[in-house]
């Protein structure tokens, strides 16, 4: 099976090193850029197929081609590799960061020779410290090796730390030292970014699929995955499963594939409930989703999302409200409180799957939460943490009404003996 | 001029607007919160949610932000549909989840923004059960009082605080539902402008302290248009009165001058009125003999009115100045210059222009509002440039993220740091050769001001500023004064190097030196001052809160500002002093205005664009006090149990009264904003704002 991604990260845990990554045949898409125009870079991206990673799944190309081009677009042009990986259940982007750094920043220069941008910015999870040293140590071969300093100079920016740095409109504000909240689009950051400058942010993943289309064509990166969408995919898999961990596979492997083969099933004396199929943003998924491969196209055809395709897994024995409640307060914690339904109704929803776990629900707390996942869905708030949040909130109060109902009348978690609540 | 449709009714909207301004401007009531029309739009509330259609067969839509909604011809919008209008009802709801609901107790209640927003959506019951967040509050100084519980989060203070006025020591803290706005620490905010946050939060987070300290509720306040004395800009202000004290100082809206904004000067340097005064109130005065030797000297912080009767009572030959002698000539010096170019720039032309040359002033203290206005400008520019890249003017948050450089328009020459220095791109010295270098970027600007000033003392520079001015004959001049009504007392001719026997001296306090040149000396003055001491006799008169008057501000700009209250140990205007000591005849400001306008006529047309005493609407005067004052019965007893007749004015068209006509007021006369409602100074929002006052040629 080929795995381009992810092939060479070593299994000692130690990062493949300039020296290693060059005998692999790195950095050899930059001689292959190096014949080509900067649009021609672009075009070849769009017809790849390749679709950003970050969890959107919009198509890479086109938003490249969004950044304008020619001698009157606005300079220095930037390119921002969205490395603040906070998302739940998620640990995919941390793998090839700490594995194959040099593999990110050759994708890096493939981007930024498309759109011609001169500074480049990894804003990278600050607790993600390890990822952060090797990153350091990478960009100051680059820069020693050459690849870096002549056209683009490369900066490392590790977050101070919020969920909703990983927006890119609010990590662009974090980046220029202004509070991180979003910026209402448009206009978009490919026209009018970071500075008032044109800026292409792309997730790790993404960028560090950059090298292998350039160097293997698209039809050989189409042909990597059994699903709708190019290439392959980093899937992960957590909760009470026997192997709990992320894999490099063909765009497309269905849910159950991953749970049943690569994680291994539910660990012993527990029973699948429900997952969520990419961070904590996504609709709860029940058995009868389990054979839809994972991939942005066929998600989509069942109207929900793959997202960062890094599931979490519920089981029976873990209280599905409890579960909730440690997503919401995430939330809630996370929400950045520049727009009211965000701040004060995450708050509220927060508030109210609090006094469930503690046996103080009340009838119409149902109906309120009901209420909020409605009102939070998309178009009511300024930016999509809120929507993400009442995703798992609206399909959880759908799918285990009975479990709410149940800490209302016995006036207790049902869930509270067990060692997993 | 596009055409929109609010539940399918027609709206003409002024070209680049946004669905929410238009709303709003139209008198329909469309809750929102973040937007300010000085802030423009930021999206975070949420509040002005309305529903979109795509044409006329769409009913279903799609709920946007009116606020962030371009008005573009012929789109369509519904306040009324289900979908947005319970939206809005749900906002505020979230809103009120933390909100202590402490209106009784609350400064802001009766003029709080939330509480009309609260009834104007319907959301009237409470459905979160949960505890209040709760913040401790910071001591801000003196001025601002700070109450972080009622904190609604929608960032207007610190958009206003950091974005408009340059200020750095107000942030937004931490996130979610515990966002702080304050100081790192206690203590007094650093802005010259802090006071305006009293007026930009929307409920009472920020509230002025001073009024605190002697507080009334809004409606118990007597309010009538005035004038700030505090510099030569001549604010509009709107000062309010009970029980015969001044007790705050708000913002009256001149699109020209001020506009929505006043500096801390204007807005809190008032308490002098309620000041217990030494100075014997003025009463049964008897004519003056006429003596040779008597001689009249002038103030520039007395008004036009006062003046002009102190130079008829002397005579014109006797009439000198009351500036310093170097004023005086500097004062002589502009308006020769203006004789010749009487086109002198507003605050609002500051705003517009595209370059701004500054010989030797430091605004940010001799003209306050005048320094914010050069921040404006820059933003203005911003916005300009932001245009060019399709980003709509009122879209405040992509604007400064799209144009984070400092416009290159500020022009300085000043010897010692200043604090428009950090928004200054080309500073000099005050040496005349290196302000010569400015030229080409003069000549190169399309509508540039050039901003002189008696302050340095300097002729020089002024003599400088014409020089310019020739070389560049588009650009406009704007002096900045020494006091308010510095312009009024020099265009009635005064001399200078006052000498004589007798002297009157009106509201001024003289150097020693000068005193010294009397036998006697006759003070007309609001408060004991050392010539007041010195004087043979000296008369009280009542300050610029308690009599009504005509001022001529920096531009050339005739301003009537009208009493507040008359206390009821009537302290008369410094004019009715001077007629009594000359046995004149005037019985009202009318009168006395009809001889000033016959001996000067370059007050005419503002003589007669001014609101005479005899001006009624429907018949009636105007009222001052609201139509919900309360406590006329009762609140002077202590001088008789009778209900007090209410006290006449002779000066002008308003009454000390809540009789007489409230509501749609030409601007110059108007003082308060209300609408149904609309309680808070957001009231102002829905009124179509004519200029006021009128310049003079001189």
């Amino acid at each position: 099976m080929n795995k381009p991604l992810t092939e060479h990260i070593r299994s000692d845990g130690e990062a493949v090193s300039m020296e290693d990554y060059l005998k692999l045949g790195g950095y050899k898409s930059l001689s292959v850029i190096s014949k080509m125009a900067p649009v021609d870079v672009t075009k070849l991206i769009t017809d790849s197929g390749l679709m950003g990673r970050g969890g959107a799944g919009v198509s890479t190309g086109f938003k490249m081609s969004a950044v304008p081009m020619g001698e009157k677009a606005a300079t220095p042009k930037y390119l921002i590799c969205n490395a603040d990986e906070m998302e739940p259940g998620t640990f995919k982007d941390r793998w090839l960061l700490e594995g194959n750094p040099h593999q990110l920043i050759e994708g890096m220069l493939v981007s930024a020779y498309a759109i011609e941008a001169s500074v480049s910015y990894i804003f990278v999870r600050g607790e993600y410290k390890l990822a952060i040293q090797r990153l350091e140590k990478a960009v100051k071969e680059a820069y020693s090796k050459g690849f870096l300093g002549k056209g683009l100079e490369m900066h490392i920016h590790p977050s101070a730390g919020r969920y909703i740095c990983g927006e890119e409109t609010a990590l662009m504000n974090a980046l220029e030292g202004k509070r991180a909240i979003p910026r209402s689009k448009p206009p978009f950051p490919p026209a009018i970014g970071v500075w008032g400058k044109p800026t292409l942010i792309n997730n790790v993943e993404t960028l560090s699929n950059l090298p292998h289309i350039l160097n293997n064509g698209i039809e050989w990166y189409k042909a990597l995955s059994k699903g709708v969408n190019a290439g392959t995919k980093i899937y992960g898999v957590s909760g009470h499963v026997k192997k709990p961990g992320a894999w490099e596979l063909p765009m497309g492997t269905t849910a159950r594939e991953l749970l049943e083969v690569h994680a291994g099933g539910m660990k012993d004396g527990y029973k699948f409930r429900a997952l969520l199929p990419g961070g904590a943003s996504t609709d709860f998924w029940l058995e009868d989703k389990l054979d839809t491969p994972m991939d942005f196209a066929s998600t989509a055809k069942i109207g929900t999302r793959m997202g960062t395709g890094t599931m979490i897994v519920l089981d029976d024995k873990t209280c599905p409200v409890g579960m909730l409640l440690s997503l919401e307060k995430f939330f809630k914690q996370e929400s950045c409180g520049w727009c009211t339904p965000c701040r004060d109704g995450l708050s509220w929803v927060a508030e109210i799957l609090a006094s469930f776990e503690r046996g103080e629900g009340q009838e119409g707390d149902i109906a309120q939460l009901e209420r909020h996942a409605r009102l939070l869905g998309p178009g009511s708030t300024f930016c999509a943490l809120a929507p993400g949040a009442a995703s798992p909130l609206g399909t959880g109060l759908k799918y285990f009404r009975d479990e709410f109902l149940r800490h209302i009348t016995e006036k207790r978690c049902p869930y509270a003996d067990h060692l997993h609540r | 001029m596009p055409t929109i449709f609010i539940d399918n009714k027609p709206y003409d909207v002024q070209p680049g607007r946004n669905v929410l301004h238009v709303a709003v401007a139209s008198g329909l009531n469309l809750p929102y919160f973040c937007w300010h029309p000085a802030l423009g739009s930021a999206g975070a509330c949420r509040q002005c949610a309305v529903q979109h259609f795509k044409d006329e067969n769409d009913t279903q839509g799609r709920m946007v932000m009116s606020c962030m909604t371009p008005a573009t011809e012929g789109a369509r919008f519904s306040m009324e549909h289900p979908t947005a209008k319970s939206f809005r009802a749900d906002i505020i709801e979230w809103m009120m989840t933390n909100h202590p609901h402490d209106c009784p107790v609350c400064d802001e209640g009766g003029e709080c923004h939330l509480q009309d927003m609260t009834v104007m959506t319907g959301h009237n019951k409470r459905n979160y059960r949960f505890k209040k967040r709760t913040f401790k509050n910071q001591d801000l100084g003196p001025n601002i009082n700070h109450e972080m519980n009622r904190c609604i989060t929608c960032y207007r203070c610190v958009r206003y605080y950091r974005d408009v006025a340059g200020g750095e020591d107000l942030h937004s803290f931490s996130s979610s539902n515990k966002v702080y706005f304050g100081r790192f620490e206690d203590g007094a905010l650093e802005s010259e402008f802090s006071g305006n946050l009293v007026e930009v939060c929307p409920t009472g987070v920020f509230t002025d302290k001073t009024f605190r300290s002697y507080f009334s509720r809004k409606w118990d306040l007597q309010t009538a248009p005035s004038i700030c004395q505090q510099c030569s800009l001549g604010c509009n202000i709107s000062p309010g009165e009970r029980l015969g004290t001044l007790r705050r100082i708000q913002n009256r809206f001149h699109p020209d001058i001020n506009g929505y904004f006043l500096c801390d000067k204007g807005r809190f340097g008032h308490q002098f009125v309620n000041q217990k005064t030494q100075v014997p109130r003025a009463e049964n005065i008897e004519p003056l003999t006429k003596s040779e030797n008597l001689i009249g000297i002038g103030s520039p912080r007395a008004s036009l009115e006062a003046n002009y009767a102190l130079r008829k009572l002397v005579g014109a030959d006797n009439f000198y100045d009351g500036h310093s002698e170097l004023e005086h000539k500097l004062l002589l010096k502009i308006i020769e210059i203006l004789q010749q170019h009487p086109e002198t720039a507003s605050l609002e032309d500051v705003r517009n222009a595209d370059a701004i040359f500054i010989l030797g002033e430091d605004l940010t203290h001799t003209a306050p509002m005048l320094a914010l206005s050069i921040r404006q400008n820059l933003y203005k520019r911003a916005q300009e440039n932001a245009e060019k890249k399709g980003i709509p003017e009122w879209n405040d948050i992509a604007v400064r993220n799209a144009e984070p450089g400092l416009p290159q328009v500020v022009y300085l020459a000043h010897d010692t740091p200043t604090k428009l220095d950090t928004l200054v791109t080309h500073k000099i010295s005050t040496e005349l050769e290196e302000i010569q270098t400015w030229l080409p970027a003069l000549k190169a600007a399309k509508n540039p001001v050039i901003i002189a000033g008696t302050s340095l003392g300097s002729e020089a520079l002024i003599r400088m500023s014409i020089e310019l001015r020739k070389m560049a004959p588009h650009s406009k001049l704007c002096y900045v004064l020494p006091a308010a009504n510095s312009f009024g007392l020099a265009l009635l001719k005064p001399k200078g190097s006052p000498k004589g026997k007798t002297a009157i001296v009106l509201e001024n306090d003289l150097p020693a030196e000068i005193l010294s040149r009397f036998e006697n000396i006759i003070a007309i003055d609001f408060l004991e001052n050392n010539t007041t001491q010195k004087a043979t006799l000296a008369l009280g008169c009542g300050s610029f809160a308690e009599t009504t008057g005509s001022m001529v501000n920096n531009e050339g700009r005739a301003q009537r500002y009208y009493s507040v209250f008359e206390r009821r140990e009537q302290r008369p205007e410094s004019w009715r002093i001077l007629r009594d000591l000359a046995g004149f005849s005037w019985q009202n400001i009318d009168e006395l205005c009809a001889d000033l306008g016959k001996d000067f006529p370059i007050f005419e047309p503002f003589l007669k664009q001014v609101h005479n005493t005899s001006f009624r609407i429907d018949g009636q005067k105007i009222a001052r006090q609201s139509q919900e004052f309360s406590g006329r019965t009762s609140m002077y007893t202590q001088i008789s149990m009778h209900e007090q007749a209410p006290i006449q004015d002779p000066d002008s068209p308003l009454a000390y009264s809540m009789e007489g006509h409230h509501g749609d007021t030409p601007p110059d006369l108007a003082s308060s904003y209300w609408r149904p409602g609309w309680n808070s100074v957001s009231a102002l929002n829905t009124f179509s704002h004519a200029t006021s006052g009128v310049k003079l040629k001189p």
